[in-house]
C-alpha cells in the first residue's frame, strides 16, 4: 500500500467516526492509529534507508590529496627560489669577470 | 651546421614547453576554482533549504503522531466510561456479572492504550531515525564538499606556482622570439658566408 492509499483509508475512517457513537469511535480510532503507524513507516523509509557512498576514509583521502598538492607546491616554490638564487649568484660572478 | 642549429632550437622549444605550464591551463584551473566555489555555495544553500524543509516536515509528523496518540487514549477512556455506565445501568445482570463485564472493559481499554503507546513509540523512533540519518548524511556531504573544494584549491595553487624552468627563463630573460630572431640571424650569416667558404675550399 502507498502513503496516499493509507491516507485515503484514514480519511474514510475519520469520516465514519463523525457518524459513530463513542465506543465505535474508539474502535475506529484504533484502526486509524495502526494506519498512522504504517503511514509513518512508509513516509520515513526513504530517509531511514538513505545511504551515501562517502565515509570518513574518503574524507581522509581528500585531506591527503590536498596535503600532497600543498607539499608539492612548497617543493616547487623552494626549487624555484634555489634556482633564482643560483642564477643571481651566477649573474654576479659573470658581471665581475666581464 | 644549419641542421644542428635547427635541432638545438627544437630541443629548446620542446624542453621549455613541456616543463612549464601554459597560461591557458593556469587560466582554466583558476576558472575551475571560481566555478567550484560558486557551485559549492549554491549547493550549500539548496542543501540547507531542503534539509530544513524535511526537518520541519518530520517535526510536523511527530506532532501529528502525538495528537493521534492523545486522541486514541482519550477515545478509549470515553468509551470505557460509557461501557461502565451501560454495565451498571443494566438491571438484568447480577453484580458478579457486571463486575466481570467491567473488568473485561477495563482490560480492553488497557490493551488498546498499550497498543497505542507502542505505536506512538514506534512512530517517534521511525521519525527520529529518519532525522538522524538525514543529518548524518547531510553533515558528511557538506564536509566532503568542503574538503573537495580545498583539494581543488590546492591543485590550482600547485598549477599556478612558477616552475623552476620558468624561473630560469625569467631570470635569464629568455624569450622565444628573441631566440628565434637570433637563430634566424645566425642562419642568414651562415648562408652569406657559404659562398666564401666554397671558394676557399674548392
Amino acid at each position: 500500500m502507498t502513503v496516499v492509499e493509507i491516507q485515503t483509508k484514514i480519511d474514510q475512517f475519520e469520516k465514519l467516526m463523525t457518524k459513530a457513537d463513542v465506543i465505535e469511535k474508539a474502535d475506529l480510532q484504533m484502526i486509524v492509529d495502526d494506519l498512522e503507524t504504517e503511514r509513518i513507516k512508509l513516509l520515513t523509509a526513504g530517509l531511514r534507508e538513505l545511504s551515501i557512498n562517502i565515509d570518513t576514509n574518503d574524507l581522509q583521502e581528500l585531506d591527503n590529496i590536498a596535503d600532497s598538492f600543498k607539499q608539492g607546491t612548497l617543493e616547487i616554490k623552494n626549487q624555484t627560489e634555489l634556482i633564482g638564487q643560483a642564477i643571481s649568484i651566477g649573474k654576479n660572478l659573470v658581471s665581475k669577470f666581464t | 651546421m644549419n641542421k644542428i642549429i635547427k635541432g638545438l632550437l627544437l630541443c629548446l622549444v620542446i624542453s621549455l614547453s613541456s616543463c612549464g605550464i601554459s597560461n591557458e591551463l593556469r587560466g582554466s584551473s583558476q576558472k575551475l576554482v571560481e566555478l567550484n566555489s560558486q557551485i559549492d555555495s549554491s549547493q550549500f544553500e539548496f542543501h540547507k533549504t531542503v534539509i530544513s524543509s524535511l526537518e520541519a516536515f518530520l517535526a510536523a509528523e511527530k506532532k501529528k503522531s502525538e495528537n493521534t496518540y492523545k486522541k486514541t487514549v482519550s477515545l478509549q477512556e470515553d468509551a470505557f466510561r460509557l461501557k461502565v455506565q451501560r454495565i451498571f445501568k443494566s438491571e438484568k445482570e447480577s453484580m458478579d456479572e457486571k463486575m466481570v463485564k467491567f473488568l473485561n472493559a477495563q482490560g480492553d481499554r488497557d490493551k488498546n492504550i498499550d497498543k497505542a503507546s507502542s505505536n506512538r513509540i514506534l512512530r517517534t523512533s521511525l521519525i527520529e531515525q529518519a532525522l538522524s540519518n538525514l543529518n548524518e548524511s547531510s553533515d558528511l556531504l557538506i564536509k566532503a564538499e568542503m574538503k573537495q573544494g580545498e583539494s581543488i584549491r590546492a591543485i590550482n595553487a600547485y598549477l599556478q606556482e612558477k616552475r623552476p624552468l620558468e624561473e630560469v627563463q625569467d631570470q635569464l630573460n629568455l624569450n622565444f622570439e628573441f631566440v628565434k630572431d637570433y637563430m634566424g640571424q645566425a642562419n642568414s650569416l651562415i648562408a652569406k658566408t657559404k659562398p666564401i667558404i666554397n671558394i676557399l675550399n674548392p
